[in-house]
């Protein structure tokens, strides 16, 4: 039984190629998790480290403490290595990649409160979060919870990160976040990187009929909605990635 | 506003670098009975070239991105470029060509995390792409002149771009006039972003607390004022960028450092080196 929809949209950051673009997002309908994460700029092959975090994260998520986190990282270090080839490395490359790769993580699970309920219409949702990655919980139209940011002035150039490098992860992870909710019929739930996250916060005073207007989103209306916000100044310039949870159940 | 444009491959920045190469520079290090000024102005220009480098590395298959042109130039017995190797004679170099081109590669150790935890001493490669140099008198003026000729038609050509910094290290007194005029000449060269921002740090062999990011010149070497007066006062980025890194900054503050140890001296330079978007 499977509680989500998952809808994604992504803008890479006005002036890079697609190929540049380090944002990386992945979900599983079917075990109902949904991963997504912002390779750091200043980071050696961050676009690989975000792929390979989202993709271990839905394929076997961790527990929600620090040490747990810190085992499960093992895989997409690996993960990460892998798709380097080492040997070939110039000697600038070769410094960067020791000093590792970085990027945000938000992790977001549903389940089914009563696993053996047939209507199945009672789900939960719990979230971790390392970093500036953001959910925002929709009912009616009206937002329940954003996490782990609350205020656009969260927004800031030195987020919390998860690092190929352990030690530095062992230290980051002090900053880690988790929150819980319920996942009702009609709930909407959005989920996004930095830039378009801190532009929602800063707008969520506009009332109902601003987030209606997300829900019924089309590729082409968010690439105007990004290009717009960057050509008024209100967004960051910066890679862009939303994904559109729907609450999807026998009635939903 | 000024100095708000986002370093990029488009519009790149540029660092122009004057090195005081006169023969004072072999002389030691205020405090220090061991290595000469010289050497560790060439060790920290060294390893501020080699951290752009990294930072400016961003994967495997694109290697180093051109966010920035750099240049050396070495004033003492001449004024001119001061790489070393296949970069001999150059003036403006993208970064990139920076990266491929070192004099040589040291190995050095040092100690670094261990993959399960603590440290481990490791060879580390270490590029060098100019040596210590003194020689003769201490050509400011001209070599600010030289500064001007090169940066002139550079922002012509990136009028978009964020203004070049120039960084003067020096130790003493200019032998070929007062400087604070070509440096006032120099500034004035700008971008649709602002105007040419030059840094002056002070090395001397006199003893003296270091002063990083003052805002007013009440000190005691004559010539420290005049290096201060010839210093641009910090735009509000590189403010904010200095306070993050615990610097004492006010408005005026100006880009003038003296005495300021290695480490210091790096800082110094770093905090004007990241493009606006990296994170």
């Amino acid at each position: 039984m499977t509680a989500i929809r998952v809808q994604v949209f992504s803008v890479p950051k006005a002036g890079n190629q697609p190929e540049e673009y380090e944002d990386a997002i992945a979900f599983d309908e079917g075990s109902s998790r949904v991963a997504i994460t912002d390779g750091a700029s200043d980071a050696f092959e961050a676009g690989k480290w975000a792929r390979a975090l989202v993709e271990c994260y839905v394929k076997r998520p961790p527990t929600f403490d620090a040490e747990s986190i810190l085992s499960w990282l093992v895989a997409p270090i690996q993960m990460w290595r892998a798709g380097i080839q080492w040997e070939r490395l110039a000697w600038y490359a070769e410094e960067k990649a020791r000093r590792g790769s970085f990027a945000t993580l938000l992790g977001i699970n549903f389940e089914s409160i009563h696993p053996h309920d047939l209507l199945q219409n009672n789900w939960s949702w719990s979230a971790v979060a390392l970093g500036d990655s953001c959910l925002f919980h929709l009912r009616a139209n009206v937002l329940l919870t954003s996490f782990p940011c609350v205020r656009h002035e969260e927004f800031d150039t030195t987020p919390w990160l998860v690092s190929t490098n352990l030690e530095y992860s062992r230290q980051s992870l002090k900053g880690l976040r988790t929150a819980t909710g319920e996942w009702r019929s009609g709930d909407l739930m959005l989920v996004s990187t930095d830039a378009l996250a801190a532009w929602l916060l800063n707008r969520n005073g506009r009332g109902v009929d601003f987030w209606r207007r997300l829900e019924s989103l089309a590729d082409g209306d968010f690439l105007l909605l990004v290009e717009q916000a960057r050509d008024r100044g209100e967004m960051r310039n910066d890679d862009v990635t939303l994904a559109v949870i729907r609450f999807c159940g026998p009635k939903g | 506003m000024p100095y708000i444009v986002e370093i990029s491959r488009q519009n790149p920045s540029c660092f122009l670098f004057l090195i005081d190469q006169s023969g004072s520079m072999a002389d030691p290090f205020s405090g220090e009975s061991g290595r000469s000024k010289a050497q560790r102005l060439a060790d920290a220009v060294n390893r501020l070239l080699y951290e752009l480098t990294i930072r400016c590395t961003k994967n495997e298959s694109e290697g180093v991105r051109n966010y920035y042109e750099v240049g050396v130039i070495g004033y003492g017995g001449g004024v001119g470029p001061a790489w070393v190797g296949a970069l001999a004679g150059k003036t403006l170099i993208p970064i990139r060509e920076v990266a491929d081109n070192p004099g040589r590669l040291e190995e050095r150790r040092c100690n670094v995390e261990a993959r399960t935890g603590g440290t481990v001493e490791e060879k580390v490669k270490f590029a060098v792409w100019f040596d210590p140099v003194t020689n003769n008198g201490t050509p400011m003026c001209r070599a600010l002149e030289v500064a001007h000729s090169i940066l002139g038609p550079w922002v012509k050509a990136h009028a978009l771009s964020f203004p070049p910094i120039v960084i003067n290290i020096t130790d003493g007194e200019a032998t070929d006039g007062d400087f604070r005029q070509p440096a006032e000449h120099l500034k004035q060269l700008r971008t649709d972003d602002g105007e040419i921002l030059l840094f002056n740090i002070h090395l001397s062999s006199k003893p003296g607390n270091p002063i990083v990011y003052c805002e007013n010149e009440n000190m005691e070497d004559e010539f420290s004022k005049m290096l201060f007066q010839a210093s641009s006062i910090l735009p509000p980025h590189i403010q904010e960028a200095a306070k993050i890194e615990g610097y004492r900054i006010g408005p005026m503050s100006r880009g003038f450092a003296f005495n300021v140890d290695i480490v210091e001296v790096i800082k110094f330079l770093d905090i004007g080196t990241r493009p606006k978007a990296l994170r």
